[in-house]
């Protein structure tokens, strides 16, 4: 280590750093491979018996179920704030009556599946990444391995199963709860008619905004879960190991959340909003 | 010695990790069915990636693992899968899982494998396997967290043995226990090993002492080659100054 950093000033020039910079694209493109490999070998373990129904309902249970709440609390207040301030804006220009559909049309669209990705990645994938990661330092995984049990067909496969079948669930609930927030705010604190609030969201939002919303919720669900998995099936050096995966699930899953999220709405509009 | 009278065989097993030097640099090893099996072998000398290649869950570079004859390169994953149900072993942490107790470890496999019983037949199934490595009732309920270290090997053990494996693997059974728990834990592998007909138990260790107790047969691991095996009345005769050196030792040990 100190050899090369001696090293670096004689024989610094800008190849060099276009060298490193180049190094680091390449193998974080070959760790995108590496994490596509695992995805599919974990996957071709989905139609071969045992079906693994009880562990995908148990991750459905942990990553959905016990979500449930901190979404609902999460969205709720999202909803609220995001009435009130853009009520102060509408309110200039009297056009109230558009504070539902901006709201709706948000959560749809953008704030409920990338809210509940980066909360549930924060609490579900750092588990998984944290579990997966634990049996693997204390050689349960090589344990099941051995005893002829696929640890990708019984860990891996049912997490990142259930995290695609509980995200959409969650989006829903973020949704719904996100606008009733609104919706409260808006009627009963800030005075705007009801019947014309309902009114207009029926006008702008409509069933494609919210397939979007869970479409994007899946996919969420697949990043976070197959981040975790990786991560933790590969930890290395004990109890640090098992903390290093879990910080770099949760951090890599929000970039890629947030990252991926562009893509994809670009691609959403390109297919289902046919060009508008 | 016929191919079906080999539980384990490696002919040649070279294996490398990348731009590392070779860990195994051409292992030939024959380990016989029915027989306690030693293999010692020190740190770094390439044991555990050795153990690795026999389960198949590693490919070696070059050379061929045969268990029972079965090459296991013409093998997909999902054969691999099958023919590791073959194998017992017990780990040097003994793995257990920790979100189950004694017992649910012990019926763990039981349960994943013969799927038509019913969870009494498991359980009696599974305290029968545990009645054989000698643990007390008291402690079947009790999560891993709470046993000791020799209690852990003994669960390990019963789970290992939990589906009648034809191959038991022990890898360092006796590593961190102390002298009275190891001699307890290496009479345990004996009795384990009568316990049923035809049982092979292959060892990695680096006891050499406990080797010549134990061992019908005991092959030496180093620098990534088998240097010697055989009997260990070999081992006794052997010219090699290497392996005399640890056979005085052992004898100083014994004594």
């Amino acid at each position: 280590m100190l050899q090369r950093l001696e090293k670096v000033p004689q024989g610094w020039t800008i190849h060099r750093g276009v060298e490193s910079i180049g190094r680091k694209l390449m193998g974080a493109i070959s760790e995108m491979g590496r994490l596509w490999v695992f995805f599919f070998d974990a996957m071709k373990w989905l139609p071969r018996k045992p079906y693994r129904f009880k562990e995908v309902i148990v991750q459905i249970e942990f990553v959905g179920n016990q979500s449930v709440f901190i979404i609902a609390l999460a969205s709720l207040f999202t909803g609220m704030v995001f009435a009130l301030q853009i009520y102060s804006g509408f309110h200039m220009v009297n056009s109230e009556a558009l504070v539902g559909p901006s709201v709706a049309l948000a959560m749809f669209r953008e704030l409920g599946p990338v809210l509940t990705g980066l909360i549930v990645a924060g609490r579900a994938g750092a588990a998984i990444s944290a579990q997966i990661g634990t049996m693997r330092v204390t050689e349960q995984i090589d344990a099941l391995e051995v005893m002829g049990i696929n640890p990708k067909q019984y860990l891996v496969m049912p997490r990142i199963l259930a995290s695609m079948i509980a995200m959409p669930l969650l989006v829903g609930i973020f949704d719904f709860v996100g606008n009733i927030g609104a919706y409260f705010v808006s009627v009963k604190l800030l005075q705007i008619d009801a019947a014309l609030y309902l009114a207009k969201i029926g006008v702008f939002a409509r069933p494609r905004d919210v397939a979007q919303s869970l479409i994007k919720g899946a996919f969420f669900g697949l990043i976070f879960s197959l981040i975790g998995t990786y991560r933790g099936y590969n930890t290395e050096n004990g109890a640090l190991g098992v903390g290093k995966s879990t910080n770099e699930t949760v951090v890599i899953s929000s970039i890629l959340i947030l990252v991926s999220d562009y893509f994809l709405s670009a691609l959403i509009k390109m297919f289902i909003y046919e060009g508008f | 010695m016929a191919d079906t009278e080999l539980a384990v065989e490696l002919t040649d097993v070279v294996k490398n990790f990348g731009d590392d030097a070779n860990v195994l640099k051409g292992i030939n090893l024959k380990v016989p069915r029915g027989k306690i099996t030693v293999i010692i072998g020190f740190s770094g000398a390439g044991k555990s990636v050795m153990i690795k290649h026999i389960l198949g869950l590693l490919k070696p570079n070059s050379g061929t693992v045969k268990i029972f004859g079965q090459d296991l390169a013409q093998l997909d994953d999902f054969e691999l899968n099958e023919t590791r149900k073959k194998f017992g072993m017990l780990f040097q942490s003994a793995a257990l899982f920790d979100d189950l107790t004694t017992l649910e470890n012990v019926c763990f496999p039981i349960h994943e494998f013969k799927r038509k019983l019913k969870k009494p037949e498991v359980e009696k199934l599974a305290m029968e396997k545990l009645k054989v490595v000698g643990l007390e009732q008291a402690h079947y309920n009790k999560y891993p967290a709470a046993l000791s270290g020799g209690m852990k090997k003994r669960v390990g053990l019963a789970r290992a043995l939990a589906l009648d494996p034809d191959i038991i693997l022990y890898d360092e059974p006796t590593t961190g226990l102390d002298p009275i728990i190891t001699e307890v834990v290496d009479n345990l592998i004996v009795e384990t090993h009568k316990h049923r007909e035809g049982l092979t138990s292959i060892i990695i260790s680096h006891d050499l002492p406990a080797a010549f107790r134990i061992g019908d047969e005991i092959a030496m691991l180093d620098g990534g080659k088998i240097r010697l095996a055989g009997p260990p009345r070999v081992f006794l005769e052997s010219k090699d100054p290497f392996i005399q050196r640890f056979v005085s030792k052992a004898k100083e040990a014994a004594e």
